[in-house]
C-alpha cells in the first residue's frame, strides 16, 4: 500500500487508487471505541474504522470497493505501507 | 477531556475559516468577518525527501519519497538515481499570506477549530524522518488574536478517514 500525506491519498503497490483519507470530524484512532482487534467504532457517524496494519492490498481494494465509504486507520509507520509524495511534483 | 479536544472538533465548537488570498479575504469582509491577517512562513522542521530516478532507455522518470521503493528498484540495471535524496518543503502555497476569518460576534476566550492552520506545526512524523504538516487545530480567541492549542505531545503517526 501506498499513501501520500500531502494529497492523502492511498494506493495499491501496483498504483491503483484506493481512496482519500478524510474524516471532516478529525477523529483520532486513540479515541475511537475498539470494537475488535482491527477495527473501532466511531461515535459520530457511526462508522467502523478498519486498521490496514495487516492487509494486503488485495483486501483492501475489495473492502473499499465493495463500499466506498470505509474508513481506514494508517500509520505512517506500519510496515505494509510506502510513503510517497509525488502531490506537490504534480502541481500545475 | 482536555487529550479529547485536540485538533478535532467534537465539541461542535465554531468553526474557523482560513482565507487564502486578497480576493477572497475582501469577499469575507464584506460579508462582515474580521480578516485576521498572518504571514504564510514555511517551517523548517516540516520536512519530506524525494529521489528521483531514471530510466536510461526511455528517459521517463519516477519520483521516490520512501526508502523501500528505493530498494525495489535498485536491482533494475536500466534505472539510474539522477536526483539522490533531497529534502524539501513539500507545500505551495499561491499567497504568501492569508487570513482566519473572525466572527464579528466571537468572545474573548471562545475556543474555535481552525479548519485550515496558517502556521506550521508538526502534524504527522514518520520513521524514516519525514515530517508533515497539522491541517486543523483548536484555538482560543484573546481578544486580538487566536491562540493555538498544539500540543506536540500527542502521536501524530497515525491518519484516520
Amino acid at each position: 500500500m501506498r499513501f501520500d500525506p500531502i494529497t492523502k491519498e492511498v494506493y495499491t503497490n501496483n498504483g491503483e487508487f484506493i481512496k482519500k483519507m478524510h474524516c471532516p470530524y478529525k477523529i483520532k484512532w486513540d479515541n475511537l471505541e475498539a470494537t475488535s482487534a482491527t477495527s473501532r467504532k466511531c461515535s459520530n457517524c457511526d462508522h467502523l474504522i478498519i486498521d490496514t496494519e495487516y492487509m494486503s492490498d488485495d483486501e483492501l481494494l475489495h473492502l473499499v470497493t465493495q463500499n466506498r465509504d470505509t474508513c481506514l486507520k494508517l500509520d505512517l509507520n506500519q510496515q505494509n505501507l510506502q510513503i510517497i509524495s509525488n502531490g506537490i511534483f504534480e502541481q500545475k | 477531556m482536555e487529550y479529547l479536544n485536540k485538533n478535532k472538533n467534537m465539541d461542535n465548537i465554531r468553526i474557523v475559516k482560513t482565507a487564502r488570498d486578497k480576493k477572497s479575504i475582501n469577499e469575507a469582509a464584506q460579508q462582515g468577518f474580521l480578516p485576521l491577517i498572518k504571514k504564510v512562513v514555511p517551517s523548517s522542521e516540516i520536512r519530506s525527501k524525494y529521489a528521483v530516478i531514471q530510466n536510461k532507455k526511455t528517459g521517463e522518470i519516477e519520483v521516490i519519497g520512501d526508502y523501500r521503493i528505493f530498494f525495489e528498484l535498485e536491482g533494475n540495471p536500466d534505472l539510474v538515481t539522477v536526483i539522490d535524496w533531497t529534502e524539501y518543503y513539500p507545500h505551495n502555497f499561491a499567497s504568501p499570506f492569508a487570513a482566519y476569518l473572525i466572527p464579528k460576534d466571537i468572545q474573548i476566550g471562545e475556543r474555535v477549530f481552525i479548519e485550515d492552520l496558517i502556521e506550521d506545526f508538526v502534524g504527522a512524523t514518520w520513521n524514516q524522518g519525514g515530517t508533515f504538516r497539522l491541517e486543523s487545530c483548536d484555538a482560543i480567541w484573546n481578544g486580538k488574536d487566536l491562540e493555538i492549542q498544539y500540543n506536540p505531545q500527542i502521536d501524530f503517526s497515525k491518519f484516520v478517514g
